[in-house]
């Protein structure tokens, strides 16, 4: 059958059933959830009961990253770190620290490009804590710097690339027409130069 | 919602796991449907049927008792389903790309399939999730468009558009089948 109409699709479609599993399937599932279930709670159970020990290292933490971010401010207003800013590694880096005490676990991307300066957000606060990634990506139409993650995407020339980091730190892009790791093994980046590295967290 | 499931949910809240089983064997099937039909693999639909409890599980205390079990649960599982293709789709990029064998088993369960099921779930995967979510949702769950819009976090005319254009896909894929 050969669908033309809506009607005609959704009879074709209706048409394929999900496959049948065995009724033993059906009696384990609800055994297993509930398995699953006391296992988890098991385990946030370990996480959750915290000494006062520890809970005073957070509190000392805390204070510890927003006295560096006031330093860092104060700094800046002196002109203190001019020298420093003249990398722009640092200064994405720096930039990132910055968005992310505002946007604590939400920062998709910082994208710095002839247009500005642009932040993604995701719509929560559910972005993983891995490290940043800096990234340089030239071509003809110019420079594009990204401050970005592990599992999120770029755009290069109209393409939208993966980026990801391998077990060993290296950082690979890749695209429909583009591969590139930053251990140089069968790079394919056509006029495109790409530099990328991981960067600190705000210290 | 019978007063049964309302029964279940309650005693579920405050941590008899006997009723969440309950819970969990009255709509199994259900939600098993819908993560084959999103995923078209009947063990990556296992993991996601198993997953989708779990995390109702870990939700019960957002549940609100004015609205409906099932959709609850629908979107619950449907949001995993879609996380969870796209984590499946960045990976399969990059296997194909560095050459390393790919051992995933997101391949339909063609020995139980008839064809016309087997060509009908290709065409499914072959589109973007949203899309599938759309067709899923209203063609196979009955799900009206106000209903899956609030399954799916979006306006009714997102869920109108993504289902034409899912429709006109399906039809060009599924009129070359022999």
């Amino acid at each position: 059958m050969k669908p033309r109409t809506d009607d005609e699709l959704d009879q074709l479609l209706k048409q394929a059933n999900v496959p049948e599993r065995p009724e033993d399937f059906w009696e384990q599932l609800p055994r297993q959830v509930t398995v699953q279930i006391r296992r988890q709670s098991k385990e946030q159970g370990t996480i959750v009961n915290k000494s006062p020990r520890f809970d005073l290292m957070d509190w000392a933490l805390g204070m510890g990253v927003v006295a560096v971010v006031c330093v860092m401010t104060l700094l800046l207003q002196r002109g203190l770190v001019t020298q420093l800013a003249a990398d722009p590694v640092v200064l994405a880096a720096k930039c990132f620290s910055e968005a992310e005490e505002m946007f604590p676990n939400q920062i998709q991307a910082i994208v710095f490009d002839a247009s500005g300066t642009r932040m993604i957000l995701s719509e929560k606060a559910d972005m993983p804590a891995s490290p940043p990634l800096y990234l340089k990506i030239c071509g003809p139409e110019g420079c594009q710097e990204v401050v970005t993650f592990s599992g999120q995407q770029v755009r290069v020339n109209g393409d939208v690339c993966d980026v990801l980091t391998d077990a060993a730190g290296n950082v690979i892009v890749a695209g429909d027409h583009l591969i590139w790791s930053s251990h140089s093994v069968g790079n394919k980046t056509g006029v495109y130069r790409i530099e990328a590295r991981q960067i600190h967290r705000s210290s | 919602m019978t007063s049964d499931e309302q029964g279940e949910i309650k005693r579920s809240m405050q941590g008899d796991h006997e009723a969440f089983e309950s819970l969990v064997r009255r709509h199994q099937r259900m939600i098993y449907a819908l993560a084959y039909r999103m995923s078209g693999s009947a063990a990556d639909a296992e993991d996601l049927t198993q997953d989708t409890f779990v995390r109702a599980h870990q939700q019960l205390d957002s549940f609100r008792a004015d609205s409906k079990f099932s959709s609850w649960l629908y979107r619950i599982a449907m949001n995993h389903c879609l996380n969870w293709r796209d984590r499946v789709s960045r990976r399969n990029q990059l296997h194909t790309r560095w050459q390393v064998e790919n051992t995933n088993n997101n391949v339909p369960d063609a020995e139980t399939n008839p064809a016309l099921t087997q060509h009908v779930n290709d065409a499914l995967q072959k589109l973007p999730s949203k899309q599938r979510a759309a067709i899923v949702l209203t063609i196979y769950d009955g799900l009206s468009h106000a209903e899956a819009a609030r399954v799916l976090d979006c306006s009714e005319t997102t869920v109108s558009w993504r289902l034409f254009v899912a429709r006109r896909k399906l039809k060009s894929l599924l009129r070359s089948h022999e």
